[in-house]
């Protein structure tokens, strides 16, 4: 899954796998978008 | 350390995990992701530390961003703020009002609960079209409660 690096643990929860397909859902539910940027480890 | 004590603390916790399935459309970035989508999306939230968080309204623009490990309290009510701010720009003031009043009614009072108390005033006057004066109780709850903030500065203008 794109943004899922070494050491991570656990990320954001019901995560979609890139920023855009976050933004299709985000069209069709009118939910707002969270991007969390991560450091690596 | 941020971004891991998120994963282990904040992020398992059931209220945290609720609100997500409720109110957000989530995507993770890792910073030195090589694959080039990933890259390209960093480069345009470029952001000085992480964790990092930019909330976005369902047009893809930015309403909020914010930094740095929050105790899950804290980060719903982050989070609340910028629903409500993706809400208000959707013109659903009623519903936006509900997530500013809830953030500003934390008891103990969150680091944002200011911050609920100015945006819920102006969701109520942008759904009632109310006049300018209307936002005075909101002010005063501001002058009462959070003196000397930053939003009670944003709100005295008036």
């Amino acid at each position: 899954m794109k943004g899922e690096g070494k050491g991570a643990i656990m990320r954001t929860p019901y995560r979609h796998s890139c920023l855009a397909v976050a933004q299709e859902a985000a069209q069709a539910s009118g939910k707002a978008i969270l991007l969390g940027i991560h450091a690596p480890g | 350390m941020g971004c891991k004590a998120m994963d282990t603390v904040t992020y398992p916790h059931a209220a945290v995990q609720q609100f997500f399935a409720e109110s957000l459309e989530p995507a993770d970035l890792m910073i030195g992701d090589p694959d080039p989508v990933a890259r390209e999306t960093l480069r345009k939230f470029r952001t000085l530390w992480s964790p990092a968080y930019v909330m976005l309204d369902p047009r893809g623009d930015e309403v909020r961003r914010f930094i740095g490990y929050q105790s899950p309290q804290d980060f719903i009510a982050e989070l609340r703020i910028g629903v409500g701010k993706g809400l208000m720009v959707q013109r659903k003031n009623q519903e936006a009002f509900e997530h500013f009043r809830a953030v500003a009614d934390l008891e103990p009072p969150a680091p944002v609960s200011a911050e609920g108390v100015y945006w819920a005033g102006i969701a109520v006057y942008l759904r009632d079209r109310k006049e300018l004066s209307f936002l005075e109780q909101y002010w005063k709850e501001l002058e009462r409660r959070f003196p000397g903030s930053r939003w009670w500065t944003a709100a005295n203008v008036f």
